[in-house]
């Protein structure tokens, strides 16, 4: 139990240093039903197919960068800066080249 | 008093069914045991096969290739010449024409005397049904073209059966496979050379150290050994002959003279 | 003794009948007998499905009689299609038809009615148990938030759905078993190489095993596929301190001392690196961090490792030279279960490591790249709480957690202490945490914390044992799955499924139809808005030939590339590259590549380190009770070396007494040649507590109660090899 307790007070200060160095940080769970409410609704359907998987991880955070450039930008509607980042969290944590967990099979 | 079989000159496997297994491949996963139980359904804490261990764990490496552990697969030999066959008073035990060594439920009287007979320890008496029982090398499964129930599920790939010469060139193409210089003749197999001539052959030169149990053969099998059946079931009818008929020569002749001496009233010596 | 060639029943046997028994009259002549398989039932029919005896997932041929209630099956043999299983079954795959006996099964809901633990319980109905489920799920959500439910799916093809409802109701709180097994080697592998591979066995020519024991925990095809490598030339060597199946039929074994594989591995990258046996041109190309790699191990010497591991500084040497003369077909086995100690992801990416120097990746006879296999499905459109946790509730409690597995003992550990915030409820499917996770005394101080637990299984395990409503799934021969992808390293990938072959007992229910019946309950129809039957349909119209060839052979195999998969892209890690240095480790604050550290000793009251592991005969918990596998191992026993019995003054099949710092069991002692003396093993499943399985009830040890509980410092997965006992003679005391 000692042991685990200083495993544990280990982890706790190190999660405090850590950073996930090149992930877009926003909340990618919250990201993923912020996709499905504002782009899934044309992508995938009018627009292109595209899901997180469509792009790398690079190009995703390249296109964060630049929101500017992105072609349906004006049809968006209202949607916040918080939302904006946790929707490309979640487009980048789940991109093509993002690694792929294995299950138990 | 137990008997123990020498090795006979004969390699053969005969013309039938044969089973070669490469104990080397055995990992004792005990697959077969079960399978085995399965298909025919066999009472808790019997078993129609088992797996033999020869162990000795060493670190290190295993000098020239010899394993130091091994596990054997065994079962049933169908012998081509089986004590068991000998043994059975009925002939519920017999060989059919495949050279399988059955045994028929309906004849058998559940004795025990083939379970004596075998140097394999390979019969038992099952314990619901009072026959004797053994592998029967899957018929029915054979009959429905599946391979024995063992050589199935076997993980490893331990057992080859089949007709004999299927059998022969299947080991063939895996020492082919494997790599190694396929071998004229039946010089690479090399069967368990035992008088009784068995079908199941151990290959890969697997140890026989602990092999084969001691039988114990029934007394009346022992003072009748190396006669022929029909010697053996003449001489024996002949003697019971002799017996009933001298069992009876004596009852009368003593009723005669228990009449005689009635009639006479006195003895005569 | 001469035998004629067929001898029949006749008048020889007639005048043998009467010599020997006198009996007279007693042998009627009869025509041709039976032969011995009568009057065992024939087969009419053959259906294909998937066994579930273990995660191995054989093909099955199903050998069945009868129709409809009449409907049996007689015997289950291996799908001669399935190349992943080899065509063949083991042991546990041929025992699963004793799970088909309503006798071994739950067979209706049970509410408990007494206290958890009295095994007092009501059957009721399934109406009644959704209700209550839906009930206390509502509360739960309203009083704690949905994270205030904790998931526990074990490894099945109806988890998905388990899954699926927990992200529709808005729990983060998926805790996998993944997590008391798999996760510190995935973790490393993933970090390491961007994916976790599959090892080519069949056509490697070397092949180091260390720890994993593939002739007793079999892997399909890796156990048959290790054996005809073997039998072709293929070397074997294992470093184990039992000696396992494994380890005597290998061509080398050595008791390696427990806790010692990075001093084995860093030394072999030394050797390789330092004498120059590396393919360069191709390391370059694919790596990056040779440079600190080489640093690293400067002094990770032979000799060095020889005095850490109890390994003959020759054999290392010998060992490193051979595998990289065999690569790039030689590999360090990467193994299965990971479950070792704190630094398991650290030792694991030494593995990998390892690995990368034989440039065996994506190669023959190396470590597989995995074919991508995607099945189409019915996506997840779930809704949103803002009244809702932050994330899950061990989100923090591990650097590297894997987000949708968790860590078990961590999750335990915040439910105990409450922290960060409280959970209240449990739903567990097909899995046994209080058989199979460590240290039980805290899986049960942590139940006592929740408010309401159900677990689906199929029959009372010992968690459905001390749960609150449990409830009856069917065994995998009397369920319809979705199709599953199947990876079968040098077999191939295959999609395989399962129909039901027979009818299941009583009121059971698959975790499809309990989840998709919940979540109407509780207004989340929408989230479930297909039938089992409209996505198979579905994954068969994005798989051509999908459905035909599942019909006819059971499974449909991919004729996919295998190897050169890669084909130029960058590996998915940070680089790009395969790390031999981990910048996203060393960001983190975590050793960039794994620094070993001796293991500590052992505790002068507990000198013996208590090891796990299996045979071939049993899974883990689940399979223990089964009739036919319990006749096989009827029971546990302490393995302990023969010196470490004597000096304690105890023989092979003495009663002992083992007793770690959380608990203390009794079972039988055997001894073992061979074994390390600091070690000792036995096997899980044994000493349960629940009394419905009956044959396990108080028989053997209980493994479980035994271990502490601890967990890797990088991804939370389960160590459970930092256990020390003490062992004494067990005497009743009247």
């Amino acid at each position: 139990m000692r042991h685990l307790k200083s495993v544990l007070a280990l982890t706790l200060i190190t999660c405090l240093c850590a950073s996930m160095a090149f992930a877009v940080e926003g909340n990618s769970r919250k990201g993923k039903f912020l996709y499905r409410k504002h782009c899934r609704t044309c992508h995938g359907v009018n627009a292109s197919d595209l899901s997180p998987s469509s792009k790398v991880q690079a190009d995703w955070k390249k296109l964060y960068a630049n929101m500017g450039t992105i072609p349906c930008q004006k049809d968006w509607g209202a949607i916040s800066d918080a939302d904006k980042k946790d929707i490309f969290s979640y487009l980048h944590e789940f991109a093509k080249d993002s690694p792929t967990p294995a299950s138990c099979q | 008093m137990s008997k123990t079989l020498q090795p006979a000159a004969s390699t053969s496997l005969g013309n039938g069914y044969a089973m070669l297994i490469d104990a080397t491949r055995c990992i004792d996963c005990k697959g077969c045991l079960t399978s085995c139980k399965v298909a025919h359904q066999v009472p808790p804490g019997q078993s129609r096969n088992w797996i033999k261990v020869k162990d000795s764990p060493r670190q290190g490496r295993g000098p020239g290739g010899t394993r130091q552990t091994v596990f054997q697969p065994g079962g049933c030999m169908h012998c081509r010449t089986a004590p068991c066959l000998d043994a059975c008073p009925t002939g519920a035990t017999y060989r059919d024409d495949e050279g399988v060594v059955q045994v028929d439920r309906a004849r058998c009287i559940g004795c025990g005397l083939c379970v004596k007979a075998c140097p394999y320890d390979a019969r038992f008496i099952h314990a619901t049904l009072h026959v004797a029982d053994k592998c029967d090398f899957c018929t029915s499964r054979r009959e429905q073209g599946l391979q024995p129930a063992c050589v199935d599920t076997c993980p490893t790939h331990a057992r080859i059966f089949g007709p004999v010469e299927e059998v022969l060139n299947a080991w063939q193409q895996r020492l082919a496979a494997e790599g190694a210089k396929p071998l004229e003749g039946l010089e690479m197999v090399r069967p368990v050379n035992l008088e009784t001539q068995p079908v199941l052959a151990y290959v890969n030169g697997t140890s026989q150290a602990d092999w084969p149990p001691k039988a114990e053969q029934p007394a009346a099998m022992n003072v009748l050994a190396g006669a022929g059946k029909a010697v053996y079931g003449l001489g024996l009818l002949s003697l019971g002959a002799v017996c009933i008929m001298g069992i009876n020569a004596l009852r009368e002749r003593g009723q005669e003279k228990r009449e005689t001496e009635d009639q006479q009233g006195e003895r005569h010596d | 003794m001469t035998t004629s060639a067929t001898s029949r029943p006749g008048r020889r046997a007639f005048l043998k009948g009467m010599v020997a028994g006198g009996l007279l009259a007693a042998c009627p002549v009869q025509t041709a007998g039976a032969p011995s398989s009568a009057p065992v039932p024939v087969p009419t029919e053959t259906v294909f499905t998937t066994c579930d005896m273990c995660f191995n997932r054989c093909g099955v041929a199903a050998r069945v009689t009868g129709q409809g209630k009449e409907r049996r099956i007689l015997k289950l043999d291996g799908n001669p299609h399935c190349s992943k299983s080899r065509g063949m079954l083991c042991a546990r795959g041929n025992a699963a038809i004793a799970m088909l006996d309503p006798a071994e099964r739950l067979t209706t809901p049970l509410l408990r009615t007494g206290k958890r633990g009295e095994n007092k319980w009501k059957s009721i109905s399934w109406e009644e148990a959704y209700t209550l489920m839906a009930d206390k799920l509502r509360g739960i959500a309203r009083d704690h938030t949905p994270c205030g439910m904790l998931f526990t799916p074990g490894a099945d093809t109806h988890s998905q759905f388990v899954k699926r409802f927990a992200e529709a109701y808005g729990s983060f709180n998926v805790t996998t078993h993944e997590s008391l097994c798999l996760l510190s080697g995935h973790r490393a592998f993933m970090d390491t190489f961007g994916e976790v591979p599959q090892p080519d066995l069949l056509h490697c020519d070397y092949a180091v095993m260390l720890g994993a024991n593939r002739f007793e925990a079999l892997v399909m095809p890796d156990t048959a596929d290790a054996m005809q490598a073997m039998r072709r030339g293929a070397q074997l060597i294992v470093l184990d301190p039992r000696p396992t199946k494994t380890a005597r039929l290998a061509n080398e074994w050595y008791a390696i001392r427990p806790g010692t594989d990075l001093a084995f591995l860093l030394a072999v990258a030394h050797v390789i690196i330092h004498e120059n046996l590396y393919d360069r041109a191709w390391v370059e190309a694919h790596t990056t961090g040779l440079e600190q790699l080489a640093e690293h191990v400067r002094s990770c010497t032979p000799q060095w490792a020889a005095a850490e591991t109890d390994i003959p500084a020759e054999a290392i040497i010998r060992i490193a030279r051979g595998l990289a003369a065999a690569a790039p077909r030689s590999m360090i086995y990467p193994g299965r279960r990971t479950s070792d100690y704190v630094d398991s992801t650290q030792i694991r990416r030494a593995f990998a490591i390892v690995n990368a120097l034989l440039a065996n990746y994506d190669r023959k006879g190396g470590l597989m790249s995995t074919p991508a296999v995607a099945l189409k499905g019915y996506p997840l459109d779930a809704p949103w709480y803002d009244h809702n946790q932050e994330d899950r509730v061990d989100a923090a409690m591990a650097p590297m957690l894997f987000k949708a597995e968790g860590a078990f003992v961590l999750t335990r550990e915040a439910i105990l202490a409450g922290k960060p915030y409280p959970v209240k409820g449990w739903f567990l499917y097909k899995t046994n945490p209080l058989g199979t996770a460590p240290d039980r005394a805290r899986t049960l101080a942590m139940m006592e914390k929740l408010d309401f637990i159900v677990c689906m299984d199929v029959q009372l395990s010992d968690t459905a044992f001390m749960s609150d409503l449990v409830l009856p799934a069917p065994f995998y021969l009397e369920r319809d799955d979705p199709y599953f992808v199947v990876q079968g390293g040098p077999a191939g990938p295959a999609v395989m499924t399962r129909s039901a072959v027979v009818p299941a007992p009583g009121q059971c229910k698959p975790a499809f139809e309990v989840m998709q019946e919940l979540a109407r309950r509780l207004d989340l129809a929408d989230c479930f808005n297909f039938s089992l039957a409209e996505l198979k349909a579905r994954q068969e119209a994005g798989l051509p030939g999908l459905k035909e060839a599942t019909a006819e052979k059971g499974l449909l195999e991919l004729d996919v590339p295998l190897y050169g998969l890669r084909a130029g892209q960058p590996f998915k890690t940070p680089s790009g590259r395969i790390e031999l240095f981990s910048q996203q480790y060393a960001d983190k604050g975590l050793d960039p590549m794994p620094v070993y550290q001796t293991p500590a000793k052992a505790p002068q009251d507990r000198p013996f380190r208590l090891v796990a592991g299996r045979s071939a005969a049993i899974t883990q918990s689940a399979s223990t009770n089964n009739p036919l596998l319990f006749e096989l191992e009827p029971g546990n026993t302490l393995d302990m070396a023969p010196e470490a019995a004597t000096a304690l003054g105890l023989r092979d099949g003495d009663m002992v007494r083992v007793t770690s710092s959380v608990g203390e069991e009794c079972l039988r002692l055997a001894v073992v040649p061979g074994m390390r003396a600091d070690t000792v093993y036995m096997h899980t499943g044994y000493g349960g507590l629940s009394p419905a399985r009956k044959r396990v009830h108080g028989v053997g040890g209980s493994i479980v109660a035994l271990q502490e509980s601890a967990a890797d410092a990088i991804c939370g997965n389960s160590a459970i090899h930092t256990t020390y006992v003490r062992v004494t003679r067990h005497t009743e005391t009247v």
